[in-house]
């Protein structure tokens, strides 16, 4: 084509853009999801982390055991048909499901079983520390994980725990299943076929498999045809990468997209009328937090740290700015995980707090450097309790970081306030716990945990969840959470806020999406289109 | 022409060297700004939660462990081997993601510069001829106004009129959902491969994605074009050639395009060659108001992950590009223009 | 002209400053007929207006927030609405001058004099060091100005201050080349010469002879740069790698409006409209400068 055809045709498509609207719509056979995924880096369900690949990889691989998502405490056996555990807590014995087959036809085995959970800790995957925590290590993990045959797997943990928290572990991403004999077809320099699953092949048991990943650009994936269970709905799944609330809006108003993951608050209210299009409630057990660097010579004093907490105007930002997508939520533990507790001591009151402050020996303006996350609604909220605190005195420096800017500022504990969110790796409060209480010393990992970035000794605390961890009775189980969460939120220098309420945008055409507990665990496989 | 070229070419020695020079502190400058970033790309990989034992290996894959000049060694022999390094977020060699990425963004700015050339030049003649009437004083007002306006605010605007409020253009991205995944890549050109593919549909709606970025980046290209041509053309309409030719009786088309924009080209060309440089630059800010995935929108995110290996690769070839740009105009201009050419011999 | 005709002697010092006067005189009366250029100046001048009397001319407090009337539209409480914390948009503009303002005059006096010097060592000196210095300055030039400085700022880390650093890290090449040539042309000149042979040291020609011829393109460069300067620092700002929040940078306050862009146009409509009449007036008043001092230096880029 020479230069002046070309211009030409250029001219002409202005001409054509410009007469005629474009309309589109989602084909009835692919489902459309919009989602930041650009941070994507693996598709291995054995090491992937973000987002986007968690939630590709939940439709494409299935774990163990699993939860009731309507009742997140009652377990659910997926490819393990049964269980029993040892009278000591330390011996779980796993029944496969036989009717279970993988995408290439293959039976899953205990065989299967044993080869994926150990390659990740063999891997030293970045995802291994949520089985690793039950004191698995290369060495040991070849007599600790083992298939005595092919419908029988044993899993032998380093300590006593309750139960449920180890089942909840193997819920999550990393316990994803693949097929041993052909992953081990593929593996090259010992990497358990990790660059084969990385970028472009799947080997689960799941309802999809996958097509083809481009990365920062989309995901596509196609019905399993061998699929054990029930066959999913739409023979395609497509995740669009798309990072921004506003354009994810259009998409779905124009019906381009049948899901919206990442719409903020405003865009909700704005297509509240509009009846192509449903919003479903979900549970989110994403929590919005301050933690406050105790090694500041002002934070150091706790009245100063109870201070701040009276300096934040929970109501009006969860009112106002979240419009309801936020609940304010004070403790740990979140709501529908067990143990969770209704205690909301705080609210703002700016006498009280200038008060505590002057209690504290206080004098003057003190000036602090908090790192914010560059996302809605973070940037939001973190002004606004600026400016609320900067009405006792408080200068709050805000950092606006992309990404993973805040990372290594963190890990070497060198800001004063980070203000950020905690999402469960898995629906146990344990979870949690480990993270806002438990030191290092008292972690059998010896894992640093939040409260020892914040440089919080949480003292009693800490032994008290490891305790609570290893109740096997349910019942004192969630006393013990419960009374670890108040005085938690009375002393810890961590100002808990909010609790996420998880909204999702979808087309009224879809029908039968069963959202999880987080962003990377709904099931799309249980979706029809009209 | 040809025994020119070859004259010229005695100084295609000393030019060779002087971009390898400037190449290669660019990549001393690239990877310095690589190694100071305030991210640790181990981290970005790792995240926090990761045990230290897990650190240690992928600090380890990295190369991180050994000093400075090591590193850098590495980097530089793998890049005279072609070799950008791997992308740790795309898990694929930089290069082959460079070259995915890059067709999008010449796409874009080549139509974007063809939009400057079709509307600028013309622009900038009639300024010349109209000299102090109102085509002069509009075209100056576009320029003044094009070096004056944020690129990122005019795209929101033209989004939000020519997309939302109209609906005469489609929306960010290259196309929609639904025509995705139809055309096979073969030249990385999403308007080429579904003409090539005789696959209509797609191409328009092609056509109606790159509309709105393309107009937006032409119309920076238009400002400068339109005002160099314009006091390009100005010099040419005051010399003598254009008096005796309109004694001769040339009609006035003929004297204004047969003779003036006619030597005013050898300029021109230059200038064109240097405005898609700028182009580049501008894709930037524009690829990422419109969600275009060019190598503006690659670099952006790689930066924010610390995957200093894209990062590094993407600056080095923008600014080869760059480089290989201004050679060329400097080039042109040398060839083409009988003054430089009795300079030079 | 009655000093020529003065029967007084006087000294050639007083005489070159007198001489200098006029020439400043001649320049003023012509540049107040150059209408677009005087547009420019008074564009600059309410600026610096708004820049100083900012907290007399604002009718809100620019970073208390009212959530309960987040994102009104413009009208007789907030006169170009609110933004996404309620906080007053026209206040904030007013407020944000002063950061232009300081951005454009952080960039001037450190980019400009450290492009001075070294291209009048590198023109003054010659040989090796005028090689090691272009190379330097080219290497710089390579890169697209935008691209270098998001590469600096996140080397730097984000930050008002960081983004002025990169923006001047990124534009002082240019002042070098300029010098540079100047300094070629200047340094075998006769007076030059002279006052080498009269003892005169290196340092001394650059800072007394030969800087000098440089400034009135310098001064001219440097007002048509500032239009680049800004909307380098707001797109940085909008990338979120500048101003950091609360602070009512223009670039970053079109960022965020960049959420509302499709219900509340205003928030990212109102920063962008000040930012292009800022560029406007440095252009502007760069034009008309261009044409009154430097009638050679026709092209720009």
């Amino acid at each position: 084509m020479n230069i002046s055809r070309w211009a030409n045709s250029v001219a002409l498509a202005a001409v054509l853009a410009l007469s005629s609207p474009v309309w589109a719509a989602t084909p009835a056979n692919t489902l459309v999801v919009a989602d930041a995924i650009d941070d994507v880096i693996t598709l291995d369900p054995g090491e992937v982390s973000e987002v986007g690949g968690v939630l590709a990889s939940n439709q494409m691989y299935q774990p163990l055991v699993s939860f009731d998502v309507s009742d997140p405490t009652k377990i659910v056996g997926v490819l393990a048909e049964s269980w029993t555990v040892s009278p000591d807590g330390k011996i779980y014995t796993f029944k496969m499901n036989p009717k279970a087959t993988f995408a290439s036809g293959n039976p899953v085995t205990a065989r299967d079983a044993e080869y994926s959970l150990r390659r990740v800790v063999l891997m030293k995957s970045r995802s291994a520390f949520i089985i690793t925590q039950f004191g698995f290590t290369p060495e040991n993990v070849n007599d600790h994980i083992k298939a005595t045959d092919d419908q029988t797997l044993v899993v032998e943990i380093g300590d006593t725990y309750s139960p449920s928290f180890l089942f909840y572990c193997l819920s999550s991403y990393v316990g994803g299943i693949v097929d041993s004999k052909l992953v081990k077809e593929h593996e090259t320099n010992g990497d358990f076929g990790n660059a084969w699953l990385k970028t472009a092949n799947s080997a689960g048991s799941g309802p999809f498999v996958l097509a083809k990943w481009e990365p920062k650009q989309s995901i596509l994936l196609k019905r399993n045809d061998n699929y054990w269970g029930e066959k999913p709905g739409v023979e395609r799944v497509f995740i669009q990468h798309s990072a921004e609330s506003a354009a994810q809006r259009l998409l779905l108003e124009k019906g381009d997209i049948d899901i919206a993951n990442k719409l903020g608050p405003d865009d909700f209210d704005a297509i509240a009328g509009n009846s192509d299009i449903a919003v479903m409630n979900g549970r989110s057990g994403t929590i919005y937090y301050m933690g406050l660097n105790v090694r500041n010579e002002n934070l150091a004093k706790p009245k100063v740290v109870e201070a701040l907490k009276y300096l934040v105007d929970y109501d009006g930002i969860a009112g106002t700015i979240s419009k309801g997508t936020m609940e304010v939520h004070q403790t740990l533990v979140p709501n529908g995980f067990l143990g969770a507790l209704d205690y909301k001591p705080y609210k703002l009151d700016i006498e009280k707090a200038k008060s505590l402050l002057a209690e504290a020996g206080v004098k003057g303006e003190i000036s602090l450097d908090t790192v914010v996350w560059n996302t809605p609604p973070y940037t939001d909220f973190a002004q606004a309790i600026q400016a609320t605190m900067a009405q006792a005195g408080i200068k709050l420096n805000l950092q606006v970081v992309d990404g993973q800017q805040w990372l290594d500022r963190y890990r070497n504990h060198n800001l004063d306030i980070w203000l950020g969110l905690w999402g469960p790796d898995y629906p146990d409060p344990h979870s949690n716990a480990k993270a806002f209480a438990v030191n290092k010393q008292d972690a059998p990992d010896g894992s640093e945990s939040l409260a020892d970035r914040f440089g919080w000794d949480a003292g009693d605390l800490s032994k008290q969840a490891m305790a609570a961890v290893r109740e096997q009775d349910t019942q004192k189980r969630k006393a013990m959470y419960e009374a670890i969460q108040k005085t938690h939120t009375d002393t810890s220098p961590f100002l808990y806020m909010f609790q996420q309420t998880r909204k999702v945008a979808i087309n009224s055409k879809v029908k039968g999406l069963v959202l999880g507990l987080t962003f990377s665990d709904d099931r799309y496989w249980t979706i029809t289109k009209e | 022409m040809i025994l020119r070229l070859l004259t010229y070419s005695r100084h295609a020695g000393a030019w060779a060297a002087t971009v390898a020079i400037t190449l290669f502190g660019l990549a001393v400058l690239t990877f310095v700004i690589g190694r100071v970033v305030p991210i640790d790309p181990v981290l970005a990989i790792v995240g926090d939660k990761a045990s230290p034992d897990v650190y240690q290996r992928v600090f380890i894959e990295l190369g991180r462990d050994k000093p400075l000049y090591v590193q850098f060694a590495t980097y530089v022999s793998g890049l005279l081997h072609g070799d950008f390094g791997q992308s740790f977020v795309t898990s694929r060699p930089v290069l082959s993601d460079l070259l995915d990425f890059f067709p999008a963004t010449l796409e874009l700015s080549t139509i974007g510069l063809l939009i400057g050339m079709v509307l600028g030049i013309p622009a900038g003649v009639a300024a010349a001829y109209w000299h102090e009437k109102w085509p002069d004083h509009l075209v100056r007002l576009i320029a003044l106004v094009g070096y004056s306006v944020p690129v990122f605010w005019l795209g929101l605007v033209g989004l939000f009129f020519l997309y939302f409020k109209l609906d005469w253009v489609s929306g960010p991205g290259q196309l929609d959902v639904f025509y995705q995944g139809i055309v096979e890549n073969r030249t990385g050109s999403i308007l080429i491969d579904s003409a090539l593919a005789g696959e209509w549909e797609v191409f328009w709606n092609a056509m109606s994605h790159i509309i709105l970025p393309a107009l937006l980046l032409g119309y920076y290209s238009l400002a400068y074009i339109g005002r160099m041509t314009r006091s390009m053309m100005l010099d040419q309409l005051n010399r003598e050639y254009v008096l005796t030719a309109r004694l001769k009786g040339a009609s006035e088309f003929e004297v204004v395009v047969g003779h003036a924009l006619r030597n005013a080209a050898i300029p021109l060309v230059t200038i064109v060659a240097l405005s898609y440089g700028s182009l580049l630059e501008g894709s930037v800010l524009v690829e990422t108001i419109f969600s275009w995935p060019g190598i503006g929108n690659y670099l952006a995110s790689s930066l924010f992950r610390a995957d200093m290996n894209a990062v590094l690769g993407g600056t080095l070839v923008v600014g080869a590009v760059f480089v290989f740009l201004n050679m060329l105009s400097d080039a042109l201009y040398g060839v083409l223009d009988p003054r430089a050419r009795e300079h030079l011999s | 002209m009655s000093s020529t005709l003065s029967i007084e002697p006087i000294s050639s010092r007083q005489a070159l400053r007198m001489a200098r006067r006029a020439e400043f005189n001649r320049f003023v009366s012509r540049f107040r007929r150059n209408r677009l250029g005087m547009a420019g100046l008074a564009i600059l001048i309410l600026l610096v207006f708004c820049a100083i009397f900012a907290p007399l001319l604002s009718t809100h407090d620019p970073y208390l927030p009212d959530l309960a009337k987040r994102l009104s539209a413009p009208g007789a409480e907030f006169w170009l609405g609110a933004d996404e914390l309620g906080r007053d948009i026209y206040t904030r503009i007013l407020y944000g001058s002063r950061l232009t303002l300081m951005i454009v005059l952080q960039v001037v006096v450190t980019a400009a004099p450290v492009g001075l010097v070294v291209g009048a060592i590198s023109g003054t000196y010659g040989g090796i060091v005028d090689k090691i210095f272009m190379r330097i300055t080219d290497v710089f030039l390579a890169v697209p100005k935008l691209l270098l400085a998001l590469a600096f700022v996140a080397a730097l880390g984000p930050g008002i201050f960081n983004a002025v650093l990169a923006i001047t890290l990124t534009a002082w090449p240019p002042y070098a080349r300029m010098a540079r040539a100047e300094a070629l042309v200047v340094r075998n000149a006769d007076y030059v010469n002279a006052a080498r042979l009269a003892g005169a040291s290196q340092a001394y020609l650059i800072v007394r002879h030969i800087m000098p011829m440089c400034l009135s393109s310098v001064i001219v460069r440097m007002t048509l740069d500032m239009a680049g300067v800004i909307l380098i620092a707001a797109g940085l700002g909008f990338i979120g790698l500048g101003a950091q929040p609360p602070l009512p940078e223009w670039g970053a306050m079109i960022s965020t409006g960049r959420k509302f862009i499709f219900d509340q146009w205003w928030v990212a409509t109102m920063p962008g409209i000040a930012i292009f009449l800022v560029c406007l007036g440095f252009n502007l008043l760069g034009d008309a400068m261009r044409d009154l001092l430097d009638p050679h230096l026709r092209q720009r880029g």
